[in-house]
Protein backbone atom coordinates (compact mmCIF):
# COMPACT_ATOMS: atom_id res chain seq x y z
CA UNK A 1 0.00 0.00 0.00
CA UNK A 2 3.22 2.22 -0.23
CA UNK A 3 2.18 2.66 -3.70
CA UNK A 4 -0.58 4.43 -5.93
CA UNK A 5 -0.83 0.65 -7.67
CA UNK A 6 -0.50 -1.01 -4.32
CA UNK A 7 -3.21 0.89 -2.79
CA UNK A 8 -5.48 0.80 -5.93
CA UNK A 9 -4.71 -3.37 -6.05
CA UNK A 10 -6.03 -3.11 -2.20
CA UNK A 11 -9.31 -1.28 -2.90
CA UNK A 12 -10.13 -3.44 -5.86
CA UNK A 13 -9.20 -6.71 -4.65
CA UNK A 14 -11.12 -5.62 -1.52
CA UNK A 15 -14.85 -5.22 -3.86
CA UNK A 16 -14.06 -7.85 -6.37
CA UNK A 17 -13.94 -10.11 -2.71
CA UNK A 18 -17.10 -8.70 -1.64
CA UNK A 19 -19.01 -9.96 -5.05
CA UNK A 20 -16.86 -13.37 -4.88
CA UNK A 21 -18.87 -16.61 -3.54
CA UNK A 22 -18.37 -16.87 0.41
CA UNK A 23 -17.14 -19.48 2.10
CA UNK A 24 -20.72 -19.33 3.69
CA UNK A 25 -22.47 -19.93 0.62
CA UNK A 26 -19.90 -22.23 -1.23
CA UNK A 27 -21.09 -24.84 1.25
CA UNK A 28 -24.27 -25.20 0.41
CA UNK A 29 -23.67 -25.16 -3.26
CA UNK A 30 -20.85 -28.38 -3.14
CA UNK A 31 -23.36 -29.78 -0.57
CA UNK A 32 -26.38 -29.20 -3.27
CA UNK A 33 -24.60 -30.76 -6.66
CA UNK A 34 -22.93 -33.19 -4.30
CA UNK A 35 -26.33 -34.73 -3.42
CA UNK A 36 -27.73 -34.17 -6.94
CA UNK A 37 -24.73 -36.43 -8.02
CA UNK A 38 -24.99 -39.45 -5.19
CA UNK A 39 -28.69 -39.79 -5.74
CA UNK A 40 -28.14 -40.06 -9.87
CA UNK A 41 -25.38 -42.75 -8.78
CA UNK A 42 -27.24 -44.32 -6.60
CA UNK A 43 -30.72 -44.47 -8.70
CA UNK A 44 -29.67 -45.94 -11.75
CA UNK A 45 -26.84 -44.34 -13.50
CA UNK A 46 -23.68 -45.56 -12.31
CA UNK A 47 -21.05 -43.74 -14.46
CA UNK A 48 -22.96 -40.36 -13.91
CA UNK A 49 -20.80 -37.60 -12.91
CA UNK A 50 -21.67 -34.13 -11.49
CA UNK A 51 -19.15 -31.30 -11.32
CA UNK A 52 -18.56 -27.65 -11.89
CA UNK A 53 -17.48 -25.93 -14.44
CA UNK A 54 -17.03 -22.30 -15.43
CA UNK A 55 -16.66 -19.37 -13.01
CA UNK A 56 -16.68 -21.51 -10.09
CA UNK A 57 -14.61 -24.24 -11.05
CA UNK A 58 -12.34 -21.24 -12.15
CA UNK A 59 -12.45 -19.41 -8.64
CA UNK A 60 -13.88 -16.43 -10.98
CA UNK A 61 -17.16 -15.97 -9.48
CA UNK A 62 -18.87 -12.97 -9.80
CA UNK A 63 -22.16 -11.84 -8.02
CA UNK A 64 -24.21 -10.24 -10.60
CA UNK A 65 -24.79 -6.17 -9.82
CA UNK A 66 -28.56 -6.47 -9.74
CA UNK A 67 -30.67 -6.13 -6.69
CA UNK A 68 -31.10 -9.16 -5.49
CA UNK A 69 -28.61 -10.65 -8.15
CA UNK A 70 -27.91 -14.49 -7.33
CA UNK A 71 -25.14 -17.03 -7.97
CA UNK A 72 -25.11 -18.71 -11.53
CA UNK A 73 -22.70 -21.83 -10.74
CA UNK A 74 -22.47 -24.05 -13.75
CA UNK A 75 -22.44 -27.71 -13.59
CA UNK A 76 -22.37 -30.78 -15.90
CA UNK A 77 -24.26 -33.82 -15.56
CA UNK A 78 -22.74 -36.39 -17.58
CA UNK A 79 -24.35 -39.54 -18.66
CA UNK A 80 -22.08 -42.52 -19.66
CA UNK A 81 -24.11 -43.13 -22.98
CA UNK A 82 -22.42 -43.15 -27.03
CA UNK A 83 -23.57 -40.34 -28.88
CA UNK A 84 -25.42 -42.83 -31.41
CA UNK A 85 -26.96 -44.43 -28.41
CA UNK A 86 -29.15 -40.94 -27.85
CA UNK A 87 -30.43 -37.72 -29.50
CA UNK A 88 -29.63 -34.40 -27.91
CA UNK A 89 -33.34 -33.78 -27.25
CA UNK A 90 -33.72 -37.72 -25.39
CA UNK A 91 -30.42 -36.42 -23.57
CA UNK A 92 -31.93 -33.33 -22.10
CA UNK A 93 -35.53 -35.18 -21.48
CA UNK A 94 -33.65 -37.48 -19.38
CA UNK A 95 -31.69 -35.89 -17.60
CA UNK A 96 -34.91 -33.60 -16.81
CA UNK A 97 -36.86 -36.39 -15.75
CA UNK A 98 -34.13 -37.64 -13.08
CA UNK A 99 -33.91 -33.94 -11.92
CA UNK A 100 -37.56 -34.27 -11.38
CA UNK A 101 -37.29 -37.71 -9.47
CA UNK A 102 -34.83 -36.55 -7.49
CA UNK A 103 -36.90 -33.42 -6.45
CA UNK A 104 -39.96 -35.83 -5.79
CA UNK A 105 -37.52 -37.51 -3.63
CA UNK A 106 -36.43 -34.84 -1.85
CA UNK A 107 -40.14 -33.85 -0.69
CA UNK A 108 -41.10 -37.08 -0.30
CA UNK A 109 -38.33 -37.39 2.24
CA UNK A 110 -39.74 -34.34 4.12
CA UNK A 111 -36.30 -32.37 3.37
CA UNK A 112 -36.85 -28.98 2.99
CA UNK A 113 -33.01 -28.24 1.41
CA UNK A 114 -33.92 -29.30 -2.10
CA UNK A 115 -34.16 -27.00 -5.13
CA UNK A 116 -36.88 -24.68 -5.16
CA UNK A 117 -37.76 -25.11 -8.97
CA UNK A 118 -36.68 -26.60 -12.07
CA UNK A 119 -36.88 -25.08 -15.30
CA UNK A 120 -35.64 -25.75 -18.55
CA UNK A 121 -33.32 -23.52 -20.84
CA UNK A 122 -31.78 -23.46 -23.79
CA UNK A 123 -28.51 -25.56 -23.06
CA UNK A 124 -29.51 -26.52 -19.45
CA UNK A 125 -31.84 -27.48 -16.63
CA UNK A 126 -31.65 -24.78 -13.81
CA UNK A 127 -32.34 -25.68 -10.26
CA UNK A 128 -33.31 -22.85 -7.73
CA UNK A 129 -31.91 -22.57 -4.62
CA UNK A 130 -32.08 -19.39 -1.87
CA UNK A 131 -29.27 -17.22 -2.90
CA UNK A 132 -27.88 -19.31 -6.21
CA UNK A 133 -29.25 -21.94 -8.88
CA UNK A 134 -27.49 -24.39 -10.51
CA UNK A 135 -27.43 -24.74 -14.37
CA UNK A 136 -26.65 -28.29 -15.04
CA UNK A 137 -26.03 -28.64 -18.20
CA UNK A 138 -26.45 -32.58 -19.94
CA UNK A 139 -23.95 -33.95 -21.51
CA UNK A 140 -22.03 -36.93 -22.50
CA UNK A 141 -18.69 -37.88 -23.09
CA UNK A 142 -16.92 -36.82 -26.47
CA UNK A 143 -15.05 -39.83 -27.55
CA UNK A 144 -12.96 -37.89 -30.40
CA UNK A 145 -11.50 -35.81 -27.11
CA UNK A 146 -10.67 -38.15 -24.30
CA UNK A 147 -10.86 -38.15 -21.30
CA UNK A 148 -12.28 -35.19 -20.54
CA UNK A 149 -14.10 -33.53 -24.00
CA UNK A 150 -17.46 -33.66 -23.85
CA UNK A 151 -20.81 -32.93 -25.93
CA UNK A 152 -23.84 -30.61 -24.83
CA UNK A 153 -27.01 -30.21 -26.13
CA UNK A 154 -28.30 -27.09 -27.49
CA UNK A 155 -32.09 -26.93 -28.31
CA UNK A 156 -31.40 -24.23 -31.55
CA UNK A 157 -28.21 -26.24 -32.68
CA UNK A 158 -28.81 -29.55 -34.63
CA UNK A 159 -25.15 -30.49 -33.94
CA UNK A 160 -24.13 -31.50 -30.72
CA UNK A 161 -21.42 -28.95 -29.06
CA UNK A 162 -18.11 -29.78 -27.91
CA UNK A 163 -16.69 -28.57 -24.63
CA UNK A 164 -14.16 -28.97 -22.18
CA UNK A 165 -14.28 -27.25 -19.19
CA UNK A 166 -11.99 -29.56 -17.04
CA UNK A 167 -8.90 -29.25 -19.57
CA UNK A 168 -10.05 -25.92 -19.86
CA UNK A 169 -9.78 -25.61 -16.06
CA UNK A 170 -6.35 -27.38 -15.79
CA UNK A 171 -5.00 -24.69 -18.43
CA UNK A 172 -6.38 -21.51 -16.60
CA UNK A 173 -4.55 -23.20 -13.11
CA UNK A 174 -1.41 -23.06 -14.26
CA UNK A 175 -1.44 -19.61 -15.37
CA UNK A 176 -2.81 -19.07 -12.05
CA UNK A 177 -0.15 -21.25 -10.37
CA UNK A 178 2.44 -19.96 -12.08
CA UNK A 179 2.33 -17.31 -9.55
CA UNK A 180 0.92 -18.34 -6.67
CA UNK A 181 4.37 -19.99 -6.04
CA UNK A 182 6.08 -16.68 -6.67
CA UNK A 183 3.47 -14.97 -4.72
CA UNK A 184 4.32 -17.65 -1.74
CA UNK A 185 8.03 -17.58 -2.08
CA UNK A 186 7.72 -13.54 -2.17
CA UNK A 187 5.46 -13.74 1.20
CA UNK A 188 7.16 -16.56 3.14
CA UNK A 189 9.82 -14.39 4.68
CA UNK A 190 7.33 -10.96 5.31
CA UNK A 191 4.22 -13.21 7.17
CA UNK A 192 2.18 -10.07 5.37
CA UNK A 193 -0.55 -11.65 3.27
CA UNK A 194 -3.59 -10.31 4.25
CA UNK A 195 -6.32 -12.92 4.76
CA UNK A 196 -8.40 -12.61 2.25
CA UNK A 197 -6.29 -12.69 -0.34
CA UNK A 198 -7.11 -16.33 -1.48
CA UNK A 199 -7.53 -15.75 -4.87
CA UNK A 200 -4.39 -15.90 -6.92
CA UNK A 201 -3.94 -12.32 -8.99
CA UNK A 202 -4.75 -13.77 -12.68
CA UNK A 203 -8.36 -14.66 -10.59
CA UNK A 204 -8.76 -11.47 -9.71
CA UNK A 205 -7.84 -10.20 -12.64
CA UNK A 206 -10.38 -11.88 -14.68
CA UNK A 207 -13.05 -10.81 -12.12
CA UNK A 208 -12.19 -7.36 -12.80
CA UNK A 209 -13.04 -7.65 -16.15
CA UNK A 210 -15.69 -9.39 -15.37
CA UNK A 211 -17.45 -7.02 -13.27
CA UNK A 212 -16.63 -3.94 -15.28
CA UNK A 213 -18.34 -6.01 -17.97
CA UNK A 214 -21.35 -6.96 -16.52
CA UNK A 215 -21.84 -3.46 -15.47
CA UNK A 216 -21.13 -2.20 -18.62
CA UNK A 217 -23.46 -4.34 -20.72
CA UNK A 218 -26.07 -4.23 -18.19
CA UNK A 219 -29.06 -3.29 -20.21
CA UNK A 220 -27.48 -4.63 -23.41
CA UNK A 221 -27.13 -8.53 -22.51
CA UNK A 222 -26.92 -9.79 -25.69
CA UNK A 223 -23.94 -8.00 -27.14
CA UNK A 224 -22.04 -8.92 -23.99
CA UNK A 225 -19.17 -10.10 -24.24
CA UNK A 226 -18.82 -13.77 -22.98
CA UNK A 227 -17.03 -14.37 -19.56
CA UNK A 228 -15.09 -16.98 -21.31
CA UNK A 229 -13.52 -14.52 -23.81
CA UNK A 230 -12.20 -12.12 -21.43
CA UNK A 231 -11.18 -15.28 -18.99
CA UNK A 232 -9.03 -16.68 -21.94
CA UNK A 233 -7.52 -13.23 -23.14
CA UNK A 234 -6.93 -12.54 -19.55
CA UNK A 235 -5.21 -15.79 -19.07
CA UNK A 236 -3.04 -15.42 -22.34
CA UNK A 237 -2.09 -11.93 -21.93
CA UNK A 238 -1.21 -12.60 -18.10
CA UNK A 239 2.42 -12.25 -17.83
CA UNK A 240 3.31 -13.14 -13.69
CA UNK A 241 2.98 -9.80 -12.35
CA UNK A 242 1.75 -10.03 -8.64
CA UNK A 243 0.43 -5.91 -8.16
CA UNK A 244 -3.08 -6.36 -9.20
CA UNK A 245 -4.04 -3.07 -10.40
CA UNK A 246 -0.54 -3.33 -12.63
CA UNK A 247 -1.82 -7.10 -13.75
CA UNK A 248 -4.95 -5.89 -14.98
CA UNK A 249 -3.07 -2.74 -16.81
CA UNK A 250 -0.36 -5.61 -18.33
CA UNK A 251 -3.37 -7.90 -19.24
CA UNK A 252 -5.30 -4.77 -21.29
CA UNK A 253 -1.73 -3.94 -23.06
CA UNK A 254 -1.55 -7.13 -24.19
CA UNK A 255 -4.67 -8.83 -24.39
CA UNK A 256 -6.36 -7.78 -27.95
CA UNK A 257 -3.68 -9.62 -29.62
CA UNK A 258 -4.26 -12.58 -29.08
CA UNK A 259 -7.52 -11.92 -30.94
CA UNK A 260 -6.46 -13.78 -34.06
CA UNK A 261 -7.60 -13.29 -37.95
CA UNK A 262 -8.29 -16.50 -39.53
CA UNK A 263 -9.02 -16.07 -43.32
CA UNK A 264 -11.87 -13.97 -42.78
CA UNK A 265 -12.57 -15.08 -39.63
CA UNK A 266 -12.16 -13.82 -35.97
CA UNK A 267 -10.68 -16.40 -33.80
CA UNK A 268 -10.04 -16.82 -29.81
CA UNK A 269 -9.20 -20.41 -29.64
CA UNK A 270 -10.47 -22.34 -26.50
CA UNK A 271 -6.83 -23.50 -25.36
CA UNK A 272 -8.27 -26.63 -24.18
CA UNK A 273 -10.10 -27.35 -27.55
CA UNK A 274 -8.97 -25.77 -30.76
CA UNK A 275 -11.36 -26.33 -32.72
CA UNK A 276 -13.35 -24.47 -30.48
CA UNK A 277 -13.76 -20.53 -31.08
CA UNK A 278 -14.62 -18.38 -28.63
CA UNK A 279 -15.20 -15.45 -30.80
CA UNK A 280 -17.27 -17.10 -33.42
CA UNK A 281 -20.24 -14.90 -33.03
CA UNK A 282 -18.24 -11.97 -33.58
CA UNK A 283 -18.16 -13.68 -37.57
CA UNK A 284 -22.03 -13.63 -37.58
CA UNK A 285 -23.16 -10.18 -35.67
CA UNK A 286 -19.90 -7.87 -36.03
CA UNK A 287 -21.92 -5.45 -33.85
CA UNK A 288 -20.29 -8.21 -31.12
CA UNK A 289 -17.02 -7.36 -31.97
CA UNK A 290 -17.30 -3.89 -31.37
CA UNK A 291 -19.08 -4.04 -28.32
CA UNK A 292 -16.01 -6.08 -27.48
CA UNK A 293 -13.36 -2.91 -28.02
CA UNK A 294 -16.01 -0.47 -26.65
CA UNK A 295 -15.88 -2.32 -23.72
CA UNK A 296 -12.15 -2.61 -24.23
CA UNK A 297 -12.19 1.05 -24.23
CA UNK A 298 -14.17 1.60 -21.31
CA UNK A 299 -12.03 -0.10 -19.16
CA UNK A 300 -8.40 0.46 -20.22
CA UNK A 301 -9.65 4.69 -20.10
CA UNK A 302 -10.62 3.82 -16.06
CA UNK A 303 -7.37 2.28 -15.58
CA UNK A 304 -5.24 4.94 -17.39
CA UNK A 305 -7.29 7.66 -14.62
CA UNK A 306 -6.71 5.15 -11.85
CA UNK A 307 -3.11 5.40 -12.71
CA UNK A 308 -2.95 9.11 -12.97
CA UNK A 309 -4.48 9.67 -9.50
CA UNK A 310 -1.47 10.20 -7.26
CA UNK A 311 -1.95 12.64 -4.82
CA UNK A 312 -5.40 13.48 -5.91
CA UNK A 313 -7.82 12.83 -2.84
CA UNK A 314 -8.98 8.96 -1.75
CA UNK A 315 -11.72 10.85 -2.39
CA UNK A 316 -11.09 11.48 -5.69
CA UNK A 317 -10.47 7.69 -6.32
CA UNK A 318 -13.21 6.36 -4.74
CA UNK A 319 -15.60 9.04 -7.34
CA UNK A 320 -13.52 7.41 -10.00
CA UNK A 321 -14.21 4.21 -8.93
CA UNK A 322 -17.94 4.99 -8.25
CA UNK A 323 -18.32 6.47 -11.58
CA UNK A 324 -17.74 3.29 -12.70
CA UNK A 325 -18.77 0.26 -10.53
CA UNK A 326 -21.37 0.04 -8.25
CA UNK A 327 -20.95 1.82 -4.88
CA UNK A 328 -21.72 -1.31 -2.14
CA UNK A 329 -18.35 -3.30 -3.11
CA UNK A 330 -16.57 -0.25 -3.42
CA UNK A 331 -17.50 1.54 -0.12
CA UNK A 332 -17.18 -1.96 1.91
CA UNK A 333 -13.92 -1.70 0.65
CA UNK A 334 -12.69 1.31 1.95
CA UNK A 335 -14.35 0.33 5.04
CA UNK A 336 -12.00 -3.08 5.22
CA UNK A 337 -9.02 -1.19 4.15
CA UNK A 338 -9.78 1.47 7.17
CA UNK A 339 -10.71 -1.69 9.55
CA UNK A 340 -6.88 -2.59 8.71
CA UNK A 341 -5.51 0.71 9.33
CA UNK A 342 -7.19 0.91 12.63
CA UNK A 343 -6.38 -2.46 14.18
CA UNK A 344 -2.62 -1.94 13.22
CA UNK A 345 0.39 -0.35 14.51
CA UNK A 346 1.31 2.47 12.12
CA UNK A 347 4.64 4.47 10.85
CA UNK A 348 4.90 7.45 9.09
CA UNK A 349 7.40 8.19 6.26
CA UNK A 350 9.57 10.91 5.47
CA UNK A 351 6.02 12.41 3.11
CA UNK A 352 4.19 11.70 5.93
CA UNK A 353 2.87 8.13 4.41
CA UNK A 354 1.31 5.84 6.97
CA UNK A 355 1.73 2.70 6.52
CA UNK A 356 1.22 -0.71 8.36
CA UNK A 357 4.07 -2.80 6.52
CA UNK A 358 6.04 -4.24 9.24
CA UNK A 359 9.36 -3.79 7.00
CA UNK A 360 9.14 -0.31 6.83
CA UNK A 361 11.72 2.10 8.82
CA UNK A 362 9.10 4.86 9.39
CA UNK A 363 8.50 6.37 13.00
CA UNK A 364 5.85 4.21 15.52
CA UNK A 365 2.60 6.51 16.16
CA UNK A 366 1.89 6.80 18.83
CA UNK A 367 -1.80 5.73 20.27
CA UNK A 368 -4.14 8.55 20.86
CA UNK A 369 -7.65 9.36 20.50
CA UNK A 370 -9.00 12.27 18.40
CA UNK A 371 -10.67 14.53 20.77
CA UNK A 372 -14.09 16.16 20.57
CA UNK A 373 -14.66 19.19 18.75
CA UNK A 374 -15.72 23.02 19.78
CA UNK A 375 -13.48 23.77 22.99
CA UNK A 376 -10.21 24.63 22.66
CA UNK A 377 -7.44 23.54 24.79
CA UNK A 378 -5.67 25.35 27.30
CA UNK A 379 -3.60 28.19 25.48
CA UNK B 1 0.53 13.70 38.81
CA UNK B 2 4.54 13.16 38.02
CA UNK B 3 5.67 16.11 35.03
CA UNK B 4 8.57 14.86 33.03
CA UNK B 5 11.10 17.40 31.32
CA UNK B 6 10.29 19.31 28.45
CA UNK B 7 11.84 18.57 25.84
CA UNK B 8 13.86 22.05 24.06
CA UNK B 9 12.55 23.58 21.22
CA UNK B 10 15.64 23.46 18.89
CA UNK B 11 15.55 19.48 19.07
CA UNK B 12 11.96 19.09 18.60
CA UNK B 13 12.36 20.76 15.63
CA UNK B 14 15.91 18.72 14.59
CA UNK B 15 13.48 15.81 15.33
CA UNK B 16 10.71 16.80 12.72
CA UNK B 17 12.83 17.96 10.15
CA UNK B 18 14.92 13.97 10.32
CA UNK B 19 11.22 12.83 10.13
CA UNK B 20 9.63 15.29 7.41
CA UNK B 21 12.52 16.26 5.68
CA UNK B 22 11.00 18.66 3.67
CA UNK B 23 9.46 20.49 6.59
CA UNK B 24 10.64 24.06 6.74
CA UNK B 25 10.91 25.72 10.25
CA UNK B 26 11.90 28.57 13.16
CA UNK B 27 12.62 28.60 16.75
CA UNK B 28 12.06 31.83 17.39
CA UNK B 29 11.30 34.20 20.81
CA UNK B 30 10.32 30.37 22.53
CA UNK B 31 7.85 29.49 19.75
CA UNK B 32 8.58 26.36 17.44
CA UNK B 33 6.64 27.29 13.52
CA UNK B 34 6.97 25.09 11.28
CA UNK B 35 5.28 23.77 7.97
CA UNK B 36 5.38 20.10 6.62
CA UNK B 37 4.14 18.40 3.74
CA UNK B 38 1.32 15.19 4.54
CA UNK B 39 0.67 12.86 2.35
CA UNK B 40 -1.07 9.91 4.53
CA UNK B 41 -1.30 7.50 1.39
CA UNK B 42 0.01 7.62 -2.28
CA UNK B 43 -3.48 8.37 -3.34
CA UNK B 44 -4.09 11.34 -0.84
CA UNK B 45 -3.40 14.82 -1.34
CA UNK B 46 -0.25 16.37 -0.38
CA UNK B 47 -1.94 19.15 2.36
CA UNK B 48 0.54 21.47 4.21
CA UNK B 49 0.15 21.83 7.79
CA UNK B 50 1.51 24.37 10.12
CA UNK B 51 2.35 23.61 13.51
CA UNK B 52 3.32 25.94 15.93
CA UNK B 53 4.32 25.21 19.59
CA UNK B 54 5.56 26.89 23.17
CA UNK B 55 6.51 25.17 26.08
CA UNK B 56 3.57 24.82 28.49
CA UNK B 57 1.12 25.52 25.92
CA UNK B 58 -0.88 22.94 23.72
CA UNK B 59 0.67 21.83 20.31
CA UNK B 60 -1.39 23.64 17.47
CA UNK B 61 -1.73 22.26 14.12
CA UNK B 62 -3.95 23.71 11.04
CA UNK B 63 -3.89 22.74 7.34
CA UNK B 64 -3.65 25.86 5.15
CA UNK B 65 -3.40 24.01 1.80
CA UNK B 66 -5.24 22.59 0.03
CA UNK B 67 -8.27 24.09 1.72
CA UNK B 68 -10.87 21.38 3.30
CA UNK B 69 -13.79 20.77 2.31
CA UNK B 70 -16.98 19.31 3.89
CA UNK B 71 -18.94 15.74 3.32
CA UNK B 72 -22.05 17.21 1.37
CA UNK B 73 -24.85 17.20 4.15
CA UNK B 74 -22.29 17.92 6.89
CA UNK B 75 -21.96 22.01 8.29
CA UNK B 76 -18.63 21.30 9.97
CA UNK B 77 -15.75 19.38 10.00
CA UNK B 78 -15.36 16.86 12.75
CA UNK B 79 -12.77 16.84 15.09
CA UNK B 80 -11.72 20.73 14.42
CA UNK B 81 -11.76 23.36 17.11
CA UNK B 82 -13.53 26.59 16.68
CA UNK B 83 -10.59 28.50 15.22
CA UNK B 84 -10.03 25.48 12.38
CA UNK B 85 -6.80 23.52 14.68
CA UNK B 86 -7.26 20.09 14.57
CA UNK B 87 -7.89 17.75 17.65
CA UNK B 88 -5.80 15.69 17.90
CA UNK B 89 -5.65 13.87 21.35
CA UNK B 90 -7.31 13.95 24.51
CA UNK B 91 -6.07 15.96 27.49
CA UNK B 92 -3.53 13.80 29.07
CA UNK B 93 -2.12 12.05 25.62
CA UNK B 94 0.20 14.80 24.92
CA UNK B 95 3.15 15.53 27.27
CA UNK B 96 5.92 17.98 27.10
CA UNK B 97 8.72 15.17 27.10
CA UNK B 98 7.23 13.76 23.74
CA UNK B 99 8.56 14.27 20.61
CA UNK B 100 6.10 16.27 18.50
CA UNK B 101 7.96 14.19 15.17
CA UNK B 102 6.34 11.12 16.89
CA UNK B 103 2.94 12.28 18.15
CA UNK B 104 1.36 15.76 16.80
CA UNK B 105 2.71 15.16 12.91
CA UNK B 106 1.89 12.02 12.60
CA UNK B 107 -1.35 12.50 14.08
CA UNK B 108 -2.41 15.05 11.98
CA UNK B 109 -1.20 12.76 9.25
CA UNK B 110 -3.68 10.05 10.45
CA UNK B 111 -6.35 12.79 10.74
CA UNK B 112 -5.82 13.86 7.03
CA UNK B 113 -6.37 9.98 6.30
CA UNK B 114 -10.32 9.36 8.41
CA UNK B 115 -10.78 13.25 6.99
CA UNK B 116 -10.42 12.10 3.06
CA UNK B 117 -12.37 9.10 4.05
CA UNK B 118 -14.86 11.08 6.30
CA UNK B 119 -15.69 13.10 2.66
CA UNK B 120 -16.48 9.88 1.34
CA UNK B 121 -18.69 8.38 4.01
CA UNK B 122 -19.68 11.16 6.27
CA UNK B 123 -18.47 9.11 9.52
CA UNK B 124 -15.55 9.85 10.94
CA UNK B 125 -13.39 6.26 10.97
CA UNK B 126 -10.58 6.94 13.68
CA UNK B 127 -11.03 6.34 17.12
CA UNK B 128 -12.54 9.58 18.51
CA UNK B 129 -14.96 10.47 21.29
CA UNK B 130 -17.56 13.06 20.01
CA UNK B 131 -20.09 10.89 18.61
CA UNK B 132 -21.75 14.24 16.94
CA UNK B 133 -19.08 13.15 14.31
CA UNK B 134 -20.55 9.87 13.68
CA UNK B 135 -23.69 11.27 11.93
CA UNK B 136 -23.40 14.38 10.02
CA UNK B 137 -23.48 17.03 12.18
CA UNK B 138 -26.30 19.04 13.33
CA UNK B 139 -25.10 22.66 13.14
CA UNK B 140 -23.79 23.27 16.85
Amino acid sequence: MDSLPGMLSMLLDGAVDILDISEGLRKPVVEAYEEVGAWLADHGNPGCRVYPQGSFLLGTVVRPGTPGGEYDIDLVIRLLLARESITQKELKERIGRLLDDYRKWKADQGHTDGPGSLDSRRRCWTLGYPGFHLDVLPVIPDDEHPPTGILLTDENLFRWQHSDPIGYAVWFRARSEMTRRLLEKRHASVAGVPTWQTRTPVQRVVQILKWHCMITFAADLDNRPPSILLTTLAGRAYDGEDNLFTAVRIVLDNMTRFVERRGDQWWVPNPAHEEENFTDKWNEYPERRKAFYYWYDQITTMMNDLAAMEGKGLDAVYSRLTETFDREPVTKSYLRYTAEMNKKQLRMGATGLLTASASFTGRRVREHTFHGHGHLPRD
Amino acid sequence: MVTSRAINLGRQLAAIKSALPETQGTVHRGELRCTAVLQPTPASRRYTARLTYRHRRAPRVAIIDPPLALHPGATSLPHVYSNGDLCLYLPGQWKESMLLADTILPWASQWLLYYELWLITGHWMGNGHDHRSQVPPAGS
